[in-house]
């Protein structure tokens, strides 16, 4: 597997709606760094033609606690989009849109009924592993 | 504009601040604090970062680039290169050839040729190459288009010369040669640089225009030489002998201690002395006498010998006397010392004395013609008559010894009309004379006295002299108290002379001394009218000669020891003839005969001797229409003018431009085919 670049996360989606024709357990791995509009039409379809979709949502500490000290550039991993920043002074600013991303799809997810667990990369996959169980027994 | 090249200091800091730029960006290649992020898109509203703008992303896009930047820019900088003169094919060479006397120093001459003959030998085809001579006048030796071979053939056939030569007249010369032509043009002068040739022309309008000019470097900036110059010869009577005075110059320069000079009269030994040159000024007067028949031509010839003497052909000086010939004086004194000294027996051969009748003053005045000068004592200018007939003698353009021998109130008024003006009458008495204390030893009439064969004029004492103010006369006899004793006029010069005293025992002790005839002689020689035939020449000089109408001659010869060595037609009782190159005694014959009518010496230019030589010799820069552009020495050119015509008609020049214009022209392909954005 290799890292693709730009935003595929929808069409991802929608070619795996079009390939699975039985009803299925979908897991679904993703930073979900994306426009959640267009998500949430796809997982409502998958929803919607019986499949049971569980969304691990992999996130890295950087991201989530953005722990930068010295001014930097910073450079997209999937655009090559470049920003000169200070991280002193937006951090804050930086940490309040985050967590209005994270509330969205919080709040999408829950609306739809799908399983959210987020997943940091700093932890053990034993705890993705026991967020996952935690959630098959919860639907069970 | 300079001239242009790749060891320029200038030309390489120009590449490096060039290369800076690039170097620096190379090494920013890798940016230190980059950090790799997946939610950019949270920072969006931070400023974006350039992204590696001078990463080195395709190489030969770069070079290509680098290249058409670097060419086009090189050349409309204008670059002129440099090139070695012989070699060039597109050039044209004026040679300038010093052949004057300084160029035999230490065989410069030879290597002169030499070096003309190896450039016309190694030039290509192409090359346009003329040869001029300096000499008296500059001569075209080899002119453009002429078969190498043939101008080698010439150039080795010049001898050295004994000439003086003009550096401007060569340039413009050569400038006048090569005024037609296009492309590069150059002068090299072969010559030594020597300070005197180039400091007669330091205020010469400039006339060189886009000429290269290549002046020689000296090897020192002078050398020794020892040298004569400057002969003169006088006839004068001595007692009852007759005798001949000869001055000369000797020159020396650089470490000579002595110097040994001789001087030969018709074959027999004048003198023969050992100058000490420790501590002497650069030139001194030599004198020398002897005994010579005044009937015939004297020929003389003296010898400078001495080491170290880089230039041995100016160690000889020849003469030429002529023989003298009886003038006439006409006598109006009563002093019984000058009819003695004027008498045939003393003068024979040389004055005839003319007793002029003082009751037939007007008689003699009608008749003034018939004596060469007139001797006159004051009294008689008392008449009328007397006044008439000296102003007869001058007015006739003869000569005039007016002797003071007696004022009055119309004397006096008649010498201001002379330049003169009487102040009262000086008396030191017989008891206790004044002496006669300085004499202006440059004129030809005391020059002789400076020899103590003549007597010593300081012995000479007057006790009564009229005081003279000259108003427009010129002193050339001084008394111990400074007054002035003989005089020349300023109105009527070489034919009045004035002398404050009478010649008699009560005013002057004079004729009784030794120096009395001589100086009686000398007076009377400075008044003569006579038109001097010259005898003294310079090597290679046009002269011209009246024939005596007594000869009736049709043509008239040169020759030395009996071989011709040149003859010419007379025309109109004048002929023209050019003098021979070398140095020596010549005489001249009429009709192919072989029986002299003149002698003739034949000196080189005392200005060739002084081997003194210039580095950088300024009038170069003067006689430039743009200056301060002008070359120092042959070992570096320079352009006096560089011109776009000179640069673009280099091929490197357009090699350059049309080099960058295809680098731009596929470094556009090669973006339209990659349709890469760089």
């Amino acid at each position: 597997l290799k890292v693709s670049e730009g935003a595929s996360l929808v069409s991802l989606l929608q070619h795996a709606s079009r390939l699975i024709q039985r009803r299925s357990l979908i897991l679904f791995m993703s930073d979900l760094l994306e426009p959640s509009e267009e998500i949430a039409r796809v997982f409502k379809h998958l929803k919607f033609m019986g499949h049971e979709v569980i969304v691990f949502q992999t996130l890295d500490r950087d991201e989530i606690e953005f722990p930068f000290k010295t001014g930097a550039i910073f450079e997209d991993l999937e655009s090559g989009q470049r920003r000169a920043v200070s991280p002193e002074a937006v951090r804050n600013h930086y940490l309040d849109r985050f967590e209005r991303f994270m509330t969205e799809y919080r709040e999408l997810f829950q609306k739809i009924e799908v399983p959210h667990c987020v997943v940091r990369t700093d932890q053990s996959p034993s705890v993705a592993l026991a967020m996952f169980l935690n959630e098959r027994r919860r639907l069970l | 504009m300079t001239v242009f090249s790749f060891l320029n200091p200038w030309f390489w800091l120009g590449a490096m601040a060039l290369a800076g730029p690039i170097w620096l960006h190379l090494r920013r290649r890798r940016d230190k604090h980059l950090v790799r992020f997946s939610a950019v898109q949270f920072l969006a509203d931070q400023p974006p970062a350039r992204r590696s703008p001078f990463r080195l992303r395709d190489s030969l896009l770069f070079a290509m680039r680098g290249l058409a930047v670097l060419l086009i820019v090189g050349a409309f900088s204008w670059p002129f290169l440099r090139k070695t003169p012989s070699r060039s094919s597109s050039r044209s060479t004026v040679y300038i050839l010093d052949n004057s006397l300084s160029r035999q120093a230490s065989g410069a001459f030879g290597r002169d040729k030499e070096r003309i003959v190896n450039d016309l030998n190694a030039a290509r085809p192409s090359a346009r190459i003329a040869v001029l001579e300096l000499k008296d006048t500059p001569r075209l030796v080899a002119q453009f288009g002429e078969e190498p071979l043939s101008a080698i053939e010439k150039v080795r056939g010049l001898k050295p010369s004994f000439q003086r030569g003009s550096y401007l007249s060569a340039f413009r010369e050569a400038n006048s040669l090569l005024s037609d032509i296009g492309g590069m043009r150059q002068i090299v002068l072969l010559g030594d640089n020597q300070a005197n040739q180039w400091q007669e022309n330091v205020t010469t309008a400039a006339f060189l225009r886009d000429v290269q000019i290549e002046t020689p470097k000296p090897q020192a900036h002078q050398l020794p030489n020892l040298w004569l110059s400057d002969g003169k010869a006088q006839r004068l009577l001595l007692g009852e002998t007759s005798r001949v005075n000869f001055t000369m110059r000797l020159g020396h320069l650089g470490p000579a201690q002595s110097a040994r000079v001789t001087l030969h009269a018709s074959g027999r030994m004048v003198f023969e002395r050992t100058i000490d040159l420790r501590g002497q000024p650069e030139t001194l007067v030599i004198h020398g006498e002897c005994d010579a028949d005044p009937g015939s031509w004297l020929q003389a010839e003296s010898i400078v010998e001495g080491t170290p003497d880089a230039l041995e052909a100016d160690n000889h000086l020849y003469y030429a006397v002529p023989p003298l010939e009886e003038g006439t004086v006409a006598l109006l004194a009563q002093s019984p010392y000058l009819r003695a000294a004027l008498s045939p027996e003393v003068m024979r051969g040389k004055w005839k004395r003319n007793l002029v009748d003082s009751r037939q003053l007007q008689a003699e005045a009608d008749h003034a013609q018939r004596s060469d000068v007139l001797c006159v004592e004051s009294a008689y200018l008392q008449d009328p008559a007397g006044r008439a007939l000296v102003q007869k003698y001058l007015d006739a353009g003869r000569g005039v010894w007016l002797i003071l021998d007696r004022l009055s109130p119309v004397i006096d008024g008649y010498l201001r009309q002379l330049g003169l003006e009487p102040e009262g009458v000086s008396e030191p008495g017989v008891n206790d004379p004044e002496h006669i204390e300085f004499a202006i030893s440059n004129n030809s009439i005391f020059q002789p006295f400076q020899s103590p064969d003549f007597g010593d004029l300081t012995q000479v004492t007057v006790s009564r002299y009229a005081n003279l103010r000259p108003t427009a006369a010129r002193t050339l006899l001084f008394s111990e108290s400074g007054r002035g004793l003989f005089f020349e006029s300023a109105r009527y010069p070489k034919r009045l002379y004035v002398c404050a005293f009478g010649m008699d025992r009560t005013q002057t002790s004079w004729p009784i001394q030794q120096t009395f005839v001589p100086f009686l002689d000398l007076v009377l020689q400075a008044a003569r009218q006579r038109v001097e035939q010259r005898t003294s020449f310079e090597p290679g000089e046009a002269a011209v000669f009246e024939v005596p109408p007594g000869l009736t001659a049709r043509t008239v010869s040169i020759q030395q020891d009996g071989r011709e060595l040149g003859t010419s037609n007379v025309f109109g009782g004048v002929v023209r003839l050019c003098m021979p190159e070398t140095p020596g005694s010549y005489t001249l014959t009429v009709n192919q005969s072989h029986e002299p009518w003149q002698w003739l010496s034949v000196n080189p230019s005392a200005r060739e001797s002084k081997l003194v030589y210039l580095d950088t010799p300024r009038p170069i820069h003067d006689w430039s229409v743009t200056p301060g552009t002008f070359a120092k020495s042959s070992d570096q050119v320079v352009s006096s003018d560089i011109g776009f015509s000179n640069i673009l008609s280099q091929h490197i020049w357009w090699w350059m431009v049309l080099a960058g214009l295809s680098a731009l022209a596929m470094e556009t392909a090669w973006v339209s085919i990659t349709e890469r954005k760089v």
